[in-house]
């Protein structure tokens, strides 16, 4: 809790028909029949916004909101609206299929439509039709015998495919149905569509499979077993140690070849949902199970004490759509885009903000697939676009965020409270709005107490709102409905406390 | 082998302490696992240098020397080296093993038995060399004891050579039946058959030639036997005998005298 005395640079409502409420004077209260009043108090303010804490929303720290949508800490730790996204190029049938990168350099995708395009810079290319409609494509890149480092993609239904920097063709000798792809250990690794064997390429061959024992540059292959009888369901190999998943375990691979490759528990218990749902940053994998967001760093067991305060949307997760979830990163921040409630595909994210440490959610994005390519970060959605993170709208569209706060009470929650005067502090854009809520209680309707859209910049000026209106009181919570980029520094207010009753 | 991998710890840099505490675990349970793996017996090349005098590398294990080796390069070569001694050229050393499993080696000695199908050399010598072991037919052996070289067919169907005449080698032909010895005695070079057992076949298609700087010696003249006569030497001599008869007694004069091949027969008048 921060208590400071902000002197406040005042600026009326547009319309101003709420101006600023006169401190300290309500005539339904005076000092007579509620005794003393906090006059010596300075006003509360919350200057640090650490996003969203699904914990009780009486206990938890004033600096979390126990409701957020569309907000982000990127500026924490004021808090402002997320990114917005472009969609790039034309939408390409209904679904995106699979997102890839090549060399750092190209964007991939497969569609729905079977087609597997590449960005151009102004429109996507087909380089390779007549691809599964349905299967979800993953990719991996991989040089080996090849002259040039090539981006491979395996569906489970096709042949494995490669793409040379020109043209798409077939991996040769690839595993037929091979589904789940990585590289690791300078060999392609495969797992096929609802098997349990994980085979690796020759070393730096992607088109020798044949196992042997001859010596260690030889193809392997290795039947793994999971005690819940499940087939593997993710290849991960960006640890130290080739991860490989299945719904409810996860088991690695030690050992740097085949005569000593063996495999060990991770977890027997906790899996992750699908080969989509991990991202490695930092040395450190995060995934995402039935069970909440985990990290793992390769030693340890997973472990998600870190997601503790938004375990709420795992547990709330649609688990008929779970498998369509995803894990993403963009270098700095982790993305978990899941289907809340009924949802049957992700649209919800949530982000974890690793500089601060707070978890934020994101929702109007269907995230199927997310890939990273330079500084720029890409999200495949459920509608057949590829977006482009960025900018302060979503393809035009203003972005609609709230903020829910945790509920407020005197120092016994059986004392009454009132806010006799309440401000914002915010960066509000031309264009931008912001409409402020009170509420205090759970079965009462929301009380608007102020609304602003600024026809003008305006920049870290408080504005005031009409907290009186909300009176008798034992807690109070505030909600911040915004349109539009806005950053919010500041949320302050003066409280009386009255005795009790 | 699996190369042991011992991560790099991070400093705290921005991680709280609960964080860092959490990392370092993590860490400690790396190693932990790569020292189990280490302990384990899947240490690799890639973590040893040298050992025991031999440098290791991800294919050989070489003596510091270099003139002692293995090698698992060129794998699917079968006549890579894989055992080389006494060259730092591994395929000029004078021991070395092929990957198909022909060695070279410019001496050596064995013990036990040796199994080839082929043996090829310029000198063999050994107590006993045989084609086949005691008691299986047919065999050919070599030996320095008891009989010096033998060709047998069966246990009673050999030849042999070896010290029979008056302890001089000799050859000993035997069937079972006729055995028979070629070889020389103290001051002969003898052929015949043992103990008077089984006769002995001179046949020619031509002429059979006897030379002698000395005599040819019989026995007697009893053991000169024609076929085609069906009588000895010594009863066509008895045969002979009379026919050299001549007239014993005086011839009247006037009388025919009778000459056969010169030997006077008799007379007439």
């Amino acid at each position: 809790m921060v208590r400071k005395i902000i002197p406040p640079k005042r600026i009326p409502w547009v319309p101003s028909e709420e101006k600023e409420p006169a401190k300290r004077k309500s005539p339904e209260v005076t000092r007579t029949n509620w005794g003393m009043t906090n006059d010596s108090q300075p006003p509360y303010t919350i200057k640090e916004f650490r996003g969203v804490n699904k914990l009780d929303a009486f206990s938890i720290g004033d600096i979390f909101a126990a409701d957020m949508k569309n907000l982000t800490s990127s500026k924490y730790p004021a808090l402002t609206v997320r990114p917005g996204y472009a969609q790039i190029g034309a939408t390409v049938g209904t679904k995106v299929l699979g997102l890839g990168v090549w060399k750092d350099t190209e964007l991939h995708a497969v569609f729905n439509d079977g087609t597997w395009r590449k960005w151009d810079g102004s429109a996507w290319t087909t380089i390779k039709s007549g691809l599964s409609t349905t299967a979800e494509a993953y990719f991996t890149n991989f040089q080996g015998a090849y002259t040039g480092i090539n981006l491979i993609m395996a569906n489970g239904v096709d042949a494995v495919q490669r793409y040379d920097g020109s043209t798409v063709q077939n991996v040769l000798n690839a595993p037929a149905n091979a589904k789940y792809i990585t590289t690791f250990q300078n060999r392609l690794w495969v797992s096929m569509n609802g098997d349990k064997e994980i085979r690796a390429s020759a070393l730096d061959n992607a088109e020798d499979w044949t196992p042997g024992t001859l010596n260690d540059s030889l193809a392997f292959g290795k039947e793994i077993e999971s005690p819940s009888g499940e087939t593997i369901n993710g290849l991960f190999g960006e640890l130290a140690k080739l991860t490989i998943s299945f719904p409810n375990s996860i088991r690695k691979l030690l050992g740097g070849v085949p005569s000593d490759f063996n495999d060990q528990s991770v977890s027997q218990t906790l899996g992750i949902v699908n080969n989509k749902s991990s991202v490695t940053i930092d040395g450190t994998m995060h995934l995402f199970n039935s069970k909440g967001f985990y990290s793992y760093g390769g030693g340890v067991s997973p472990d998600k004490s870190y997601s503790e305060v938004v375990q709420y949307y795992a547990d709330n997760s649609n688990a008929a759509a779970r498998n369509q979830s995803a894990v993403g990163s963009d270098g700095k921040n982790l993305y978990f885009a899941i289907p809340i409630s009924s949802s049957t595909a992700p649209d919800t994210i949530i982000e974890y903000d690793k500089t601060v440490r707070a978890w934020n959610v994101w929702e109007d994005i269907q995230a199927l697939h997310f890939v990273r390519l330079g500084n720029d970060f890409y999200i495949g959605d459920a509608l057949g676009r590829v977006l482009k993170m960025g900018g302060t709208s979503d393809n035009g569209t203003s972005i609609a965020s709230e903020l829910i706060s945790k509920w407020f009470t005197a120092p016994s929650m059986s004392q009454v409270i009132r806010w006799p005067r309440m401000w914002l502090t915010v960066d509000l854009p031309t264009g931008s709005s912001l409409t402020v809520y009170l509420n205090k209680s759970e079965d009462e309707p929301w009380e608007e107490v102020g609304s602003i859209t600024a026809s003008s910049d305006i920049i870290r000026k408080p504005i005031y709102v009409a907290s009186t209106k909300v009176a008798n009181a034992k807690q109070l919570r505030y909600k911040v409905v915004g349109s539009g980029p806005y950053t919010l520094h500041e949320i302050a207010w003066e409280s009386d406390t009255l005795p009790l009753r | 082998m699996g190369k042991v991998d011992i991560p790099q710890i991070e400093p705290k840099g921005n991680r709280t302490t609960d964080e860092y505490v959490h990392y370092l675990a993590n860490m400690l349970a790396i190693i932990q696992e790569e020292l189990q793996n280490f302990l384990e017996g899947r240490i690799s090349s890639e973590n040893m240098r040298e050992i025991a005098g031999y440098n290791v590398s991800q294919t050989e294990l070489k003596h510091k020397s270099g003139i002692v080796g293995m090698s698992g390069a060129d794998a699917a070569t079968a006549t890579a080296i894989r055992f080389w001694a006494g060259n730092a050229d591994k395929t000029a050393a004078p021991f070395r093993v092929q990957q198909n499993g022909k060695m070279y080696a410019t001496d050596g000695e064995f013990e036990g038995k040796i199994t080839a199908t082929d043996i090829e050399g310029g000198t063999i010598t050994g107590a006993l060399i045989q084609t086949a072991a005691a008691g299986i037919f047919p065999r050919i052996e070599f030996s320095d004891t008891g009989e010096l070289i033998g060709a047998y067919y069966s246990a009673t169907n050999f030849v042999k050579l070896l010290a029979v005449i008056s302890g001089n080698p000799g050859f000993r032909i035997d069937n079972g039946d006729v055995s028979a010895q070629i070889g020389n005695s103290a001051t002969e070079f003898v052929i015949n058959t043992v103990f008077g057992f089984g006769n002995i076949y001179l046949q020619s298609g031509a002429d059979l030639k006897l030379f002698a700087d000395g005599l040819v010696r019989f026995q007697d003249w009893d053991k000169m036997y024609s076929n085609g006569d069906g009588q000895t030497l010594q009863t066509a001599l008895n045969n002979k005998a009379p026919i050299f008869a001549g007239f014993t007694g005086s011839i009247p004069p006037g009388a025919t005298i009778h000459v056969d091949n010169g030997v006077i027969e008799g007379y007439s008048i």
